[in-house]
């Protein structure tokens, strides 16, 4: 079967009618999270795109990117995109393996070579030549090195891809490292989160569809369409947030009212992320409408950023609160003694060191 | 701070009067000029009331309009005549997309002029098959 040369020509194999081109126009302006004034350009750059070759490289990672990519909530759509994508290498998803899946790479890579998006999941350990991860008996750093020679661009999905994520976390075992540590003649753009909103991934893929070129990015190097805001400031609780209505245990009266969970511990102000328009589960929630605090998985290094359940005031609030909460919390600290010096404190919050309630009893004693 | 506090009714509003003021902004914009606007309601944080206060406030309209394209969509004029809420469905029934439009009439109810051509070359294409049959019986 002869593959359609533009996407307008996909959708009509697909027998769908301008008015749905229309509808498939209006919600990707939307899964773009541009402006809706933007979907006239969206329509006619969308008439014309071309079919790009995306190959994604797994790394250290649990798979959970992909996960949340191939449950993503609004198939119709997203499918649409997606299947005008050309997957041509996702050693999870492809059918072929071993040699052949290999030899697959290879092909997408000679046949679209300086035009490929190179989708990564996964940190890259680098310590003792990169042996801790390999594929096919290839490094996960040769790898990608290799195939990032070739590729237009890189999209780092996943929190571990985007800033190390979990391997990358104290003591670091493997030396991992992000991608945009060893890339740098190339664009990257950096999805995170544990694991990032699907929308988000397909709203990046579909950019580069449409317009051809990257979205703009923040100086972590994420889509601003989308990590433009904190998860704060578009939570559906700031109103409590700004009456001062705190829920202070999971079972209060607060927690049952639906209240802020900022003295929960919720990351929600420092973390940006989309979750709180975008949500999960088919648009059903995200983590505080379910009445959990965000833990600011999208955020760098959010593994070693102290407890989940202590407030983000931790550092200056009273120690008695912060105790008492930390233990109906289930994150009651542990009796280990040690002091830590004011100085030290300030450098552990700057670089999201783990700072103890015993290290805070000390200091302020 | 005490459960009183959340317990006075008072329905908790976090967009619902920008989107409204945005809609009576577009409005003037649309009498003036002929210019229409779109909000994008699912890229906005709605506190647990908002959408209920839009509904309330704008109420509902004359025409309901259902379309049957790559999954449902769901097309209401408002009680306030020029404001139309849009809302696409997938194959299962997820809402993928919610819009308020302020408009005369939404695009995506006009016949689309690629339909239009393509259902013309159906007739004609079914008129000559037709014209086909009547001759052969005559």
């Amino acid at each position: 079967m002869v593959k359609p040369a533009s996407l307008a020509e996909h959708l009509e194999c697909h027998q769908v009618s301008r008015r749905g081109f229309l509808k498939f126009c209006a919600l990707t302006t939307s899964m773009m999270a541009l402006s809706p004034s933007m979907m006239p350009a969206v329509a006619r750059a969308l008439e014309k795109a071309r079919r790009p070759s995306v190959i994604w490289l797994s790394f250290q990672e649990c798979t959970g990117c992909t996960e949340s990519l191939t449950r993503s909530h609004s198939p119709t759509i997203e499918n649409l995109i997606l299947n005008y994508l050309s997957l041509d290498y996702h050693h999870t998803l492809q059918a072929a393996s071993g040699d052949a899946a290999e030899r697959a790479r290879e092909a997408a890579m000679s046949e679209n070579y300086g035009q490929y998006i190179l989708a990564v999941d996964g940190s890259i350990p680098v310590k003792d030549g990169g042996v801790y991860s390999t594929i096919a008996g290839v490094s996960n750093l040769e790898m990608l090195q290799h195939t990032v020679a070739g590729a237009a661009a890189v999209v780092a999905i996943g929190s571990c891809a985007a800033f190390g994520g979990l391997p990358h976390a104290h003591p670091n075992p493997t030396g991992a490292v992000p991608v945009q540590e060893l890339v740098h003649d190339k664009p990257v753009v950096n999805v995170s989160g544990c694991p990032p909103i699907p929308v988000v991934i397909s709203g990046v893929l579909a950019h580069y569809l449409t317009f051809g070129r990257i979205p703009d990015l923040d100086s972590y190097g994420r889509p601003l369409s989308f990590f433009g805001a904190s998860i704060h400031d578009r939570c559906y609780r700031r109103p409590y947030y700004n009456k001062g209505l705190f829920a202070e245990t999971f079972d209060d009266e607060g927690a049952k009212n639906g209240w802020c969970l900022f003295k929960l511990g919720c990351k929600g102000p420092t973390t940006y992320n989309a979750c709180a328009t975008a949500k999960w589960n088919q648009g059903t929630s995200f983590p505080i409408q379910s009445g959990h605090g965000c833990i600011g998985c999208s955020e760098p290094h959010f593994w070693d950023a102290g407890g989940f359940y202590q407030p983000l005031s931790a550092g200056i609030g009273s120690v008695g609160t912060l105790a008492g909460m930390a233990v109906v919390a289930g994150a009651a600290a542990g009796t280990a003694a040690g002091r830590l010096h004011q100085a030290k404190r300030k450098q552990a919050q700057r670089q999201h060191e783990k700072v103890t309630v015993a290290d805070l009893e000390e200091t302020d004693s | 701070m005490t459960a009183t506090a959340a317990n006075d009714h008072q329905p908790l509003l976090f967009n619902a009067e920008p989107i409204l003021n945005e809609i009576r902004h577009g409005l003037d914009q649309l009498l003036a000029a002929g210019t229409a606007t779109i909000i994008d309601l699912q890229r906005l944080p709605f506190g647990v009331d908002d959408e209920q206060h839009l509904r309330d406030t704008l109420g509902d309209g004359e025409v309901h309009a259902t379309i049957d394209s790559l999954g449902k969509s769901s097309v209401q004029e408002t009680g306030v005549a020029g404001v139309w809420w849009v809302t696409h469905y997938s194959d299962d029934g997820a809402v993928l997309g919610n819009f308020i439009e302020v408009t005369t009439i939404p695009e995506i109810l006009k016949s689309q002029r690629p339909d239009i051509e393509h259902g013309l070359r159906k007739l004609r294409t079914n008129l000559g098959a037709d014209r086909s049959t009547a001759t052969a019986q005559e």
